[in-house]
């Protein structure tokens, strides 16, 4: 029936707005948010040498999201996190299809000291090892913005939502707060060390990286604590090696230094700019 | 769940049945109200200086930006760096020219045994965005050979994104099976 809701920002008409004009096109999946919320647990300090999974919260969604961590510094005990030296010490974050989990190295021999893990978590309610592509019409003639007196704001009342609220996180929909839309999403296994995404935006867009781990794949760390699922590492832009976007394609270089984990499926998201910055 | 907003049901699906979009549940957000250019913006730089140092004087920073973002929490951020231009040296490899790259832009090869450490980085605060050049000689076997950065020599444009979600809202989603 191809039913469907678009918006444009204030002052574009709809027919002539670039995908950047757009508050909503309703055909496009957008950076939704399924759970934000902070975390503070203390974990063993002593464990058998090796790598533990410690679930963190449930997400429930029943597929790999994209998912971001922040650690929160200054720790109130000292900063362990990937030092190393330190014993025990968070070596990363994975999820699988129910859950979000703190992996933790343990080294037997090294004195043991306590860990206490503080971050905030945000999972997007985003499949990203999903192949999609938002669907696009580019206007002929884009339009400029000639008033900003036209638009719709919906508030939220559970978070005291008021139309002069300064706050856009008291609207679930205000046409000048913009909802980042989604571009593309997929995987890809490197070739060659290799991985090239088509994304066709014309300029280079902003992205997210992951890689998704699945237990059958030989040499695969995670499968000791994940043997019977898959895993997702949480979204980031660096991969540990070279990622880099160009007008059309995105790629993802291996190497001595900066190596695609060859045990591991790249996945992405790239999004949509919310607001014209090719150049 | 507030009751205030718009849901679209999926093509020949009821609002019971299969939603493509809900505005009630947070999304990642930028607020247009605001002055762009303290949320969203391009910006043209160099790599930096010639920051000149030795493996025993140790590291060097300065700094490249800074925009106040006027937010009252440390923001989620995306930034990547445009090259337009890199001394040949560099870039074989890294960082190719006519491509955006993520928020830590090598300006030489990371991990080179001996050779310089040399990029440039993002930070964020509850007040400040801002972009970092570091500089470290990295000679372990001539200590006191100076060594010199090309960050001069680069032309790039930053783009970054500061996006308007607190994480003051703690928030779980009704999951729907």
């Amino acid at each position: 029936m191809g039913q469907g809701v678009i918006i444009s920002q204030s002052g574009i008409p709809v027919n002539q707005a670039n995908d950047y004009q757009k508050a909503l096109d309703s055909r496009w999946k957008f950076m939704e948010i399924s759970i934000e919320q902070d975390i503070d647990i203390s974990l063993p300090s002593y464990l058998a040498n090796g790598t533990y999974a410690f679930k963190l919260f449930d997400h429930g969604l029943n597929y790999l999201p994209g998912f971001e961590i922040y650690e929160k510094y200054p720790y109130t005990t000292p900063m362990w996190t990937y030092l190393s030296n330190y014993n025990p010490y968070v070596s990363g974050y994975v999820a699988d299809k129910q859950s979000v989990y703190v992996m933790v190295q343990y080294s037997t021999g090294i004195a043991a000291l306590p860990l206490r893990v503080q971050l905030s978590a945000r999972v997007y309610a985003l499949d990203i090892t999903t192949e999609y592509q938002a669907p696009s019409d580019p206007p002929t003639t884009a339009a400029e913005p000639t008033i900003d007196t036209i638009g719709a704001a919906f508030t939220n009342q559970a978070k005291g939502g008021s139309v002069r609220s300064t706050d856009p996180e008291t609207f679930t929909l205000y046409t000048p707060i913009k909802s980042i839309a989604v571009h593309k999403t997929g995987t890809q296994k490197p070739v060659s060390n290799i991985v090239t995404i088509t994304h066709n935006v014309n300029y280079p867009p902003t992205y997210l990286v992951t890689n998704v781990y699945n237990p059958t794949t030989p040499g695969n760390p995670y499968t000791k604590a994940f043997p019977d699922s898959s895993i997702i590492k949480p979204l980031s832009t660096t991969l540990f090696g070279l990622v880099v976007a160009s007008a059309n394609t995105l790629q993802a270089f291996g190497g001595p230094q900066t190596a695609l984990d060859a045990q591991a499926t790249f996945a992405y998201v790239i999004l949509k700019d919310p607001a014209q910055v090719a150049s | 769940m507030t009751k205030t907003g718009i849901i679209v049901a999926a093509d020949g699906k009821t609002i019971n049945d299969t939603l493509i979009y809900d505005s009630r549940t947070p999304h990642l957000l930028i607020d247009t109200r605001r002055n762009s250019s303290k949320l969203l913006d391009l910006v043209e730089m160099t790599g930096g200086t010639a920051l000149a140092t030795t493996y025993n004087a140790g590291p060097l920073r300065e700094e490249l930006f800074s925009v106040k973002h006027e937010l009252t929490y440390v923001p989620r951020t995306s930034v990547s760096f445009y090259v337009h231009d890199a001394p040949a040296v560099t870039i074989v490899g890294h960082n190719p020219i006519g491509t955006f790259s993520s928020d830590l832009l090598a300006l030489t090869p990371l991990g080179g045994i001996g050779a310089p450490i040399d990029y440039i980085y993002m930070t964020i605060d509850e007040t400040y965005l801002k972009i970092m050049h570091y500089y470290a000689a990295g000679d372990a076997l001539n200590p006191t050979l100076t060594h010199t950065s090309d960050a001069p020599l680069w032309r790039i444009t930053m783009k970054y994104m500061i996006n308007n979600n607190s994480r003051k809202y703690a928030y779980t989603a009704d999951v729907y099976s």
